[in-house]
């Protein structure tokens, strides 16, 4: 971004985050984030002989259940309401007048949709489950982080879906009903993979999952016997948990570059 | 400027809606797990951790007791169980054949080990009521000692409280971030508020 190109960016970025966060949502997103960290956190299959890394894993992965459910619903109201929406009324269109490349007008778009739901979601998450359990999370920070990177991937996936989607079809409702569609069939299908990896004894499949979801790769490097409590059937070292982690993250950040992309040079109204 | 009032009145806002979930938090009621309570007479010089409690804690798992003595008492909270302090203990006094329950073997394995005192303080002839509330999930075993040359009368009520979150720290942050969130709210409600009427005031 030249000299001079601040202001309208701000501009936008002040427009995308008054549209997607109108009084009170982010409030309630944010109460429900602190109050749903000490709700669901759970210590109790916990036992001392576990590792701090891998107590601090449990710890975390327990908090992540419905307050990343709320997230995804924020970031696809976001995407399908701020963004699609604007496409489909045409509110784009004035964007477009600003002295601003395509590009930072998206960007603008996504860091509010993206940027500040993910913002939030982690500080105060992260806060909630120091005030809980300091000497669980502060030694083991970088494993708590990691384990939040590997929990997002997946939602960040179904967002960048959800954005082509917006962008081609130029239906923001459509793109959201997309999105809850994929959400709910990849994760059973994650399910029904996992179970029939463990029951006829193929890491493959395991290792297939993992590549869109790392949270798969992650829990088993903690728990290799995975929740059905069977014999391992595949033990990922740490590096192997970072190389999937960093594939899955690569496979995100194609779909945002595809998406950035068709909306600088293919996008038309 | 008035960018800024919207910043500050929006953050303002959402500090006060973490600070009330706080306040929540520490509102739910607590849930009593399970009670201990007995009485003995501490032998001069010596500790025991027998029939009081021992077992696992996590930061939503608490124990509060309240302990009486007659004269001088040691109360510790130790973050290891019995056995591993017995363990270390014969580890070094092998020739040892009774229990270890000489306090001079325990002042040994504390010295040795401090960190495994979670908590610890001293009754002269009274009462103390507390609630350890660990920041991680550990072994706990609450303790007493008799420093002194005369035996020594206790009495003791250890309930296991469940919570959702640690209320004294929770309820802490929560009065704080109310007051600070509402402060950095008012005048972006004021300006929301005028503008409201100035809308209704111009309809009409």
């Amino acid at each position: 971004m030249r000299k001079g190109k601040g202001r309208p960016f701000l501009e936008v970025f002040a427009s995308a985050l008054h549209e997607d966060y109108r009084f009170p949502i982010l409030e309630i997103f944010a109460f429900l984030y602190a109050l749903g960290t000490f709700a669901f956190a759970g210590f109790v299959s916990m036992t001392v002989s576990a590792s701090g890394e891998s107590a601090a894993y449990s710890l975390t992965s327990s908090v992540l259940g419905m307050p990343l459910f709320i997230f995804i619903i924020l970031i696809f109201k976001n995407i399908a309401y701020g963004l699609g929406s604007d496409i489909e009324k045409g509110i784009i269109q004035t964007f477009f007048s600003y002295p601003l490349k395509r590009r930072w007008i998206l960007s603008a778009k996504l860091l509010s949709a993206l940027g500040v739901a993910l913002l939030l979601f982690l500080s105060i998450q992260i806060s909630a489950l120091y005030i809980l359990a300091p000497d669980m999370i502060a030694p083991y920070l970088d494993k708590v982080l990691m384990t939040y990177a590997a929990n997002l991937s997946y939602p960040l996936l179904l967002a960048g879906i959800m954005l082509l989607v917006a962008l081609i079809l130029r239906r923001g409702s459509l793109a959201l009903v997309l999105g809850i569609i994929l959400y709910f069939a990849l994760a059973i299908i994650a399910n029904i993979a996992y179970f029939v990896a463990f029951g006829i004894k193929a890491p493959l499949i395991l290792q297939i999952i993992s590549v869109l979801s790392p949270n798969v790769v992650l829990g088993l490097h903690y728990n290799p016997r995975g929740p059905f409590m069977q014999e391992p059937i595949w033990t990922p070292t740490f590096n192997e948990v970072l190389l999937y982690l960093g594939a899955s993250y690569v496979i995100v950040a194609s779909l945002f570059f595809i998406a950035y992309f068709y909306f600088s040079k293919r996008f038309g109204l | 400027m008035r960018r800024w009032i919207i910043l500050f009145g929006r953050s303002g806002t959402v500090l006060l809606a973490v600070g009330l979930a706080l306040l929540l938090a520490s509102l739910i009621p607590t849930i009593q797990m399970s009670i201990s309570m007995g009485s003995d007479i501490l032998s001069q010089r010596t500790w025991s951790s027998q029939r009081t409690y021992e077992g696992i804690l996590t930061p939503q798992h608490s124990l509060r007791f309240s302990v009486t003595a007659n004269a001088t008492l040691n109360v510790y909270v130790f973050e290891v169980n019995t056995q591993t302090i017995y363990s270390w203990i014969n580890e070094h006094h092998p020739d040892l054949i009774y229990l270890p329950l000489n306090v001079t073997y325990l002042e040994e394995f504390l010295e040795a080990n401090l960190n495994s005192i979670g908590w610890n303080t001293t009754i002269d002839n009274g009462n103390i009521e507390h609630e350890y509330i660990p920041t991680k999930t550990t072994n706990a075993t609450l303790a007493f000692s008799n420093p002194s040359l005369d035996s020594t009368s206790v009495e003791w009520e250890v309930y296991m409280i469940g919570q959702v979150a640690p209320v004294t720290k929770v309820r802490t942050l929560a009065e704080g971030a109310i007051p600070i969130g509402f402060m950095l709210a008012l005048p972006w409600l004021i300006d929301s508020l005028r503008a409201k009427i100035r809308r209704r005031s111009s309809k009409l």
